[in-house]
């Protein structure tokens, strides 16, 4: 057994290595930080196993952060152990970016780190014209160094060799020595001496063409970051990327509609025509009726989802950061809140914990409380239930972005009012590297969105299958006036300024343990009161129902209001009860207020 | 008969699955507990979930 641990800079390309290495599924952004554990993989070469130990990124061991805290431990606990295992230390680096990246190997050498240097992502260096002598750099840094390209996993295997060689032949190495051991100087200076001595080994070593400088990369920041375009280019890719989540998720979502109500008659057929069997009901308007309903959005949320990743893992996410650190600080957010705000479109829950990364507790509290505005992937059934309904094709695009956009916007006034008011201290700077963009890879993107999709049906299967059962008999008994009926009729005085009935009132109380139960239990509620006629799909029910209003005020309502349960959750623990329920109570008073002005002025007009 | 036993059972099953998911988010660590590989794990253990404890204990 052979112990590799791999160091690098953030966005260098480690976890990439890591998963080729190991065939891991460990997630990968493009764009820093994504790692923020500690991942163990294994790989076999010949007679030996590699364990391999995937650090999160640090740009140096001097420990200013968390996650630079957490490699710079581990290494140092790991070099001190006395495990029989051999220890080689891989330091991966962007070789488009060699001077940055060369300074947390020069403190790895400094350590005396039994090191392999990788040179990851050397074709994109290249392509920037970017070029070295490596055996002048191996004999003047006395490391051995490793070209690989990442994506295509080219150099893997000299890699693994040198690694199994350096463990079987240990070579006698002594720490790099910048200064004097007895000379007590300023980590500053230490600093300085460190790019110096950088500085001379790039002069001898690596040469910047001219030619190649202005890459690809360049090029097309001079649009993405541009001042004027770079934030309507942002509001266009958003829009296409919400307008193909409907156009080419209609078919799919449309056959499996098709085949859940094919399973419902089917079901139902095992019992005579006017069969008032509890079971029936309970399998064909309960499970089939309210899981069915959440689980013919699949196609949506992959398409979302995978549209989502390529954006991500070309690289164009991290200039969306940038783009919006204007005005997040503007409004009092730290440019850091917007990785766990972009986390949050997929679940609240991962993007408040994400609000660690934040060291100023009041800049953490007021992220975590404008976080659920960012509508999550609970939420896109409801949008993908009424949407279509009410909307034509050519408006389903633009009203899905209005709804994030509101969000984002109501989220950004809110964290304005919190840091303006409770949670007022000074915006710290926010410094973030960009990714050079690079065309997204089949495996991370096609990983990140299955494992996306996979979340959802498990969660259909357990948690909302559960709540469909109970919600069915809310609705089912006692057979005259239903629980359900009469929890409805008790809310509707409350919710009949937004324009909801019972029916709305009901599904949106059983949202609060998830939100896809609205879509479940509005299902039920057709099936059951429509058991008698022609069956009606839901989407048909919801048109002959209700007005487009009412639909857009039900999504604007789940959009703003009551926090899902884990959310609550998750922000009592991260947080307090005290900031939980104030959360869940501002956020529902939010949502109410709202709602109810959007349908009070919009009823007036239409 | 055999039918409603059936049902009642799936209800009553259903109901004490869902109070127990309830319950677990709010007692276990929505993360999944991978606190061995968590860098804000203090001396092995979530934060959060240590913070659950310190309050049983003073209880």
């Amino acid at each position: 057994m052979i112990r590799v641990l791999l160091v690098g800079n953030p966005n260098c390309g480690k976890s990439t290595l890591f998963n080729e290495l190991t065939g891991a599924r460990q997630v990968i952004g493009n764009y820093p930080g994504v790692t923020v554990e500690k991942m163990e993989g294994f790989c076999d070469f010949g007679n030996n196993t590699l364990r391999i130990t995937d650090l999160p990124g640090t740009y140096s061991l001097s420990g200013a952060s968390d996650d630079e805290r957490v490699a710079c431990d581990f290494l140092k606990n790991e070099m001190a152990s006395s495990e029989d295992a051999p220890l080689v230390v891989v330091n991966v680096l962007d070789a488009s970016n060699l001077e940055r990246n060369l300074y947390l190997t020069v403190q790895l050498r400094e350590l005396g780190a039994p090191l392999v240097a990788v040179f990851n992502m050397a074709d994109l260096a290249r392509a920037k014209g970017v070029t070295w002598d490596r055996e002048k750099m191996e004999t003047l840094l006395d490391v051995p160094i490793v070209e690989t390209v990442g994506t295509t996993a080219q150099g893997l295997e000299k890699l693994k060799s040198t690694l199994v060689s350096l463990a079987e032949t240990p070579r006698d190495v002594s720490p790099l020595k910048l200064w004097a051991s007895d000379n007590v100087e300023s980590e500053e200076k230490r600093a300085s001496r460190r790019y110096d001595y950088i500085d001379e080994l790039c002069t001898e070593c690596v040469c910047f063409s001219e030619q190649g400088a202005r890459s690809w990369t360049d090029r097309l920041d001079t649009w993405f970051l541009s001042r004027f375009l770079g934030i309507p280019i942002f509001l266009l890719l958003m829009y296409l990327v919400f307008q193909i989540t409907f156009t080419l998720g209609q078919f799919p979502m449309e056959a499996l509609e098709s085949g859940f109500g094919w399973l419902g008659e089917w079901v139902g057929s095992w019992w005579p025509a006017e069969s008032e069997s509890l079971l029936r009901s309970l399998l064909v308007d309960g499970i089939i009726g309210g899981v069915g309903g959440v689980v013919v959005f699949l196609p949506n949320i992959l398409i979302l989802f995978l549209a989502i990743s390529l954006l991500e893992d070309s690289g164009y996410m991290a200039r969306a950061a940038l783009l919006m650190d204007r005005f997040m600080r503007k409004m009092g957010l730290h440019g850091k809140s917007f990785i766990p705000m972009l986390v949050g479109f997929g679940c609240s829950v991962p993007g408040i914990m994400a609000t660690r990364t934040l060291e100023d507790r009041r800049e953490r509290l007021a992220t975590m409380f404008v976080l659920p505005l960012m509508s999550c992937g609970a939420r896109l059934p409801i949008y993908a239930l009424i949407i279509p309904v009410f909307f034509p094709v050519v408006w389903q695009g633009p009203v899905l972005w209005g709804l994030y956009i509101v969000g984002i916007l109501l989220a950004l006034g809110l964290a304005k009012l919190l840091r303006g008011t409770l949670l007022r201290s000074e915006s710290s700077i926010f410094l973030m590297e960009l990714p050079p963009y690079h065309v997204p890879t089949f495996r991370t993107v096609g990983i990140r969105t299955l494992e996306r999709g996979w979340m959802y049906l498990r969660k259909a299967g357990t948690i909302i299958l559960g709540i469909s059962v109970v919600m069915w008999a809310l609705t089912t008994f006692p057979k005259e006036d239903s629980y359900a009926q009469r929890i409805g009729r008790a809310m509707e005085p409350v919710v009949a300024p937004m324009g909801f009935d019972d029916n709305i009132a009901t599904a949106l109380l059983g949202s609060f343990a998830a939100k896809e139960v609205f879509v479940a239990q509005m299902g039920i509620a057709c099936s059951v009161e429509d058991a008698d006629e022609t069956n009606p799909t839901l989407r048909e029910r919801i048109r002959d129902s209700y007005s487009p209003l009412i639909g857009f005020c039900i999504m604007l309502f789940s959009l703003i209001g009551t926090p899902c349960m884990a959310t609550v959750a998750v922000m009592a623990k991260e947080s307090s009860w005290k900031w939980a329920i104030g959360q869940w109570v501002a956020l529902t008073l939010l949502a109410y207020g709202v709602t109810t002005i959007v349908y009070q002025i919009g009823s007036r007009i239409w | 008969m055999v039918e409603n036993v059936l049902v009642g059972l799936a209800v009553l099953v259903a109901l004490c699955f869902v109070f127990c998911k309830m319950r677990d988010s709010f007692r276990k660590p929505v993360c999944g507990g991978t606190c061995e590989n968590c860098p804000y794990a203090q001396g092995g253990k979530c934060p959060s979930l240590l913070e659950i404890e310190n309050k049983k204990s003073l209880k």
